[in-house]
């Protein structure tokens, strides 16, 4: 009996030592830089701070706002309406969360580029504002539709025999229902922009920085480790102060709904076709076009569409002055590394939830919770710090290979945990007492029984592991070798090249790495458990 | 090893017998040593106990039926027994030997689930198999063991077969052929049968008593459907809140169900309760009539004095044209079986059932009497006491 209960903390000691050294202690190595430097008060009373932190913010709200504006429509279709190819509409709203963010800035670079926008949208706020709609139109949509869909229509149908007009109807039962679903993403999504990286970066320009780009600026580029650390303990107040905030609303809003399957109808009559109509041609406008323009982009080399810009990546390219290596190189690093950093992230996010599923349930949570805090920090701060403490012995990783793996690792891990711990969880407790019955030991049970039937969530969790590795900006920025760029650190440094030819390629190696991520996104959506036939 | 159709080498002490299981050995007739013994078990969640105080005991070779109704404790026991609910005192041991501090996975104890519990991920052949597996037993061994068994229990060839393609039946059966590969000491089904449609189920009750009594496999048969103890079980243990209420014979249990909790759960009549004080020596006054208790009955738990006994009356007990006898109205006309059942009504007594001719209709009035051979005396049940006594 003892040793059943300590297997599972032991199960989670190796990725805990993982977090521990590569996570937690980066992090204390960051609060206690910029306590120790004592220019903290200075940097935070710059008045240059202020207006980075001012812009930071205006620019979060705005965007989440403006992705709200966009998305709550579309997610109202989706929620109410049942059409042929809705569940396929859903798959595909996936995809832009998933793109790397330099692919999205490239794609916006080539969107206005296309239309002769380049001057005037250029390094403005509208860019930034534009990209994070694309980025997060779809999570609004999908996560608020999936819950409005499973909300009773009685009260509605109820406030209508009662002689509410519909517009009425929606104002006063429909949105206070789904104000819990809206404030949950809302605040997601204001995370997002609040330490949104590589497309201010790439969009923003000099003029334009939030407190991320700032961090990056002043570490990297201008090497003022105690600046950057002062920033980001300001950024990690703000997330903090944040994530309380939204969680404490989130408490007092809190409605007991006994949520129903799909309540969605069929879509009939005129009016209900133009509505879908109209929300097919936003969702396909909004994330559709950026796309094409980008593709379309990479095809296109001194006015005529040719294969120019990819021939020229297979041929070197700007290798010399911006890259120090082959674009083709660059690829086959962001593949090693993906593969290295899923590898990392699969073992210790099946570990994980290993430990987590053998457990109680509060237990169980606050395990899991403990294994997810990666994701809600930025990748800035998760870089950044890396490069602050990981510099001398033990762990002098300065020039070590292994540098950007365990920085994607760290990222890819949660979405491991996130989706092999509800396999686990839907295991049937009676199929482990019938192995054990037979006489499996625990160990034992957990290979024969838990391993196999959580597969394919452990299979879908590598798969985003992988695709988040490809598209890793952020943290990369900070840890990446020079002479080891990845693809996105690549297209950024084409991006940052003068003359028409850096432009086109990175367009090229832009829509390569689209293709790399959606084929990783399309291998989640195929694999399935392995058939059963080990007799 | 020149042997090759046969697997272990046959014990001189068996003969070799007819009869499709070659290799699974038949314990033999008379086990030394005793079986399952428990003693004082008590298992408690959350505060309250589940099992107190339990003793129940099975031989070697015995199918004991552990009857009681939905949450008197019958799964807890038989986890608890399998090692896979933990006790709060007292003790199981089999052959003597204390099972506490063996884990589930070195009992050797076979467990059948309610639910099948069939691995998704595995065919019918791989199911059947793990247990062999764990044993490490040898692969052809393995495949020949599980053949036979599939055969046995009659799923021949069904190795490849997905679980998800079985039906309800087949599942069970494979349920079971996957537990008694292992040539468990002791068979544990927990109401293997309770979602499968009648016919289905008396098919397979049959086919599991036959194979059971063919491998003299010691089982523990879970179920709340007397009729299902009935007949698959050599004895049956009466469950109660938490503890074994009787062990008897089936027929022990029908014949002489001793008090009226048991009766009333057996289904076996109607409970009246004698009122006035006129219980003597075994005359009595009903609502059907004066009755005199056979000699078999009289003696039993004293009939001095009204409240402390009662008398159950079966549907044999009532007779119709009599000449003498209380009038008494019908309703619930009901076919049971191959015989037709009603309800008959007196003024002030219980509705009675008795058996009556196919063409009776409701509201009609009868004359009718109690026959003693179908009355049985017994003890009262402290708790309808006092439920009858708030009645009045």
């Amino acid at each position: 009996m003892r040793s059943r209960r300590l297997a599972p903390a032991a199960l989670a000691a190796l990725p805990a030592a993982f977090i521990g050294i590569f996570f937690l202690y980066p992090l204390v190595g960051v609060l206690v830089r910029s306590f120790d430097a004592g220019t903290l008060l200075a940097t935070w009373r710059n008045p240059i701070t202020a207006d980075v932190l001012w812009f930071t913010t205006w620019q979060a709200f705005a965007s989440t706002g403006l992705c709200l504006v966009v998305a709550l429509p579309t997610a109202a279709v989706l929620a109410r309406l049942r059409f042929r190819g809705r569940r396929l509409v859903h798959a595909l709203l996936v995809v832009p969360f998933v793109l790397p963010t330099v692919v999205v800035a490239a794609a916006f670079l080539s969107l206005m580029d296309r239309f002769g926008l380049a001057d005037r949208f250029h390094h403005t706020v509208w860019a930034i504002l534009a990209a994070h709609v694309f980025f997060n139109y779809a999570v609004i949509a999908r996560s608020v539709a999936a819950y409005w869909s499973q909300l009773d229509p009685a009260p509605e149908q109820a406030a209508a025999v009662l002689g509410a007009s519909p517009l009425r109807v929606f104002g006063a039962v429909t949105l206070p229902r789904l104000a819990p679903a809206i404030g949950a993403v809302s605040a997601i999504v204001f995370l997002f922009n609040f330490t949104s990286f590589g497309v201010i970066l790439i969009l923003g320009g000099p003029r334009r920085a939030t407190l991320d780009t700032e961090i990056w600026r002043f570490a990297v580029q201008r090497l003022e480790f105690d600046t950057a650390a002062a920033l980001a303990l300001l950024q990690l107040l703000c997330v903090l102060v944040l994530v309380v905030g939204a969680t404490l609303w989130q408490r007092r809003r809190h409605i007991a709904e006994r949520l129903r399957t799909d309540t969605a109808r069929r879509v009939r009559g005129s009016a209900d076709r133009v509505l879908l109509a109209g929300t097919l041609g936003v969702a396909a406008a909004v994330v559709g076009l950026p796309l094409a323009m980008l593709v379309e982009r990479s095809l296109r080399s001194g006015g005529t569409y040719t294969l120019e810009n990819y021939r020229r990546l297979g041929q070197g390219g700007e290798r010399l002055q911006a890259l120090f290596v082959s674009p083709l190189a660059a690829i086959r690093h962001s593949l090693e590394f993906a593969a290295t950093a899923t590898a990392i992230a699969t073992v210790g996010g099946l570990l994980v939830a290993l430990a987590v599923s053998g457990r109680r349930k509060r237990g169980a949570a606050a395990l899991e919770g403990a294994f997810l805090v990666p994701l809600g920090t930025s990748a800035v701060i998760l870089g950044f710090g890396m490069l602050l403490v990981l510099d001398r012995p033990p762990l002098d990783l300065r020039l070590s290979w292994w540098l950007v793996p365990i920085a994607h690792a760290l990222i890819g891990m949660p979405f491991v945990i996130r989706s092999v711990t509800p396999a686990l969880a839907a295991v049937s407790p009676r199929l482990r007492e019938a192995a054990a019955v037979l006489g499996a030991r625990p160990a034992r049970v957990r290979r024969e029984v838990d391993l196999p039937l959580a597969l394919r969530g452990l299979a879908v969790g590598a798969g985003f592991a992988f695709a988040v590795s490809l598209g890793e900006f952020g943290a990369t920025a900070f840890v990446v070798r020079p002479e080891r760029p990845t693809v996105p650190i690549a297209i950024f440094r084409l991006l940052g090249r003068p003359g028409e030819a850096a432009f086109g390629q990175a367009m090229a190696m832009s829509v390569i790495l689209l293709v790399m991520t959606a084929m990783a996104v399309l291998a989640i959506d195929r694999l399935r458990p392995a058939g059963a036939a080990d007799f | 090893m020149n042997e090759p159709t046969t697997g272990p080498a046959p014990s001189p002490l068996e003969p070799p017998e007819p009869g499709p299981p070659s290799s699974f050995r038949r314990r033999p007739e008379s086990s030394p040593g005793e079986g399952l013994t428990i003693r004082d078990l008590t298992v408690s969640l959350g505060g309250s106990d589940l099992l107190a105080d339990l003793d129940l005991s099975v031989r070697r070779g015995e199918i004991l039926a552990l009857l009681g109704p939905s949450g008197c404790g019958k799964t807890t026991l038989l986890r608890t027994i399998a090692g896979l609910q933990a006790p709060a005192g007292g003790s199981v041991s089999w052959a003597g030997e204390d099972q506490r501090s063996v884990p589930a996975h070195r009992r050797r104890f076979g467990l059948v689930f309610q639910d099948h519990a069939l691995l998704p991920h595995r065919n019918v052949g791989a199911n059947v198999a793990f247990g062999l597996r764990m044993q490490k037993i040898p692969a052809p061994e393995r495949r020949r063991r599980v053949a036979e068994m599939l055969h046995m229990v009659g799923l021949e060839g069904y190795e490849r077969r997905s679980v998800a393609t079985l039906s309800g039946g087949e599942a069970q059966r494979v349920a079971l052929a996957r537990a008694l590969v292992t040539e468990p000491k002791l068979l544990l089904a927990d109401e293997p049968f309770a979602a499968l449609d009648r016919p289905l189920h008396d098919r397979l009750l049959a086919d599991v008593r036959r194979i059971l009594t063919e491998l003299r496999q010691t089982a523990i048969h879970v179920t709340h459907d007397h009729t299902e103890a009935f007949a698959i079980a050599d004895r049956v243990a009466l469950m109660r809140d938490g503890r074994i209420h009787r062990t008897a014979t089936p027929q022990q249990l029908r014949d002489d169900p001793q008090d009226a909790w048991t009766a009333t759960f057996l289904g076996l009549g109607t409970i009246w309760y004698p009122t006035g004080g006129a219980a003597t020596t075994g005359e009595l006054d009903t609502p059907w009539g004066p009755l005199t208790l056979p000699p078999s009955t009289a003696g039993k738990p004293t009939a001095s004095s009204s409240g402390d006994f009662c008398l159950l009356i079966r549907p044999e007990a009532v007779r119709l044209h009599r000449p003498a006898g209380v009038s008494a109205t019908v309703s619930d006309v009901r076919v049971a079986g191959d015989r037709t059942i009603a309800t008959f009504h007196v003024p002030a007594a219980p509705p009675v059932d008795g058996y009556v001719a196919a063409g009776a209709t409701p509201g009609q009035t009868s004359t009718i009497s109690l026959d003693p051979s179908g009355v049985t005396m017994l003890r009262s049940d402290a708790a309808q006491l006092s439920v009858r006594f708030v009645h009045e």
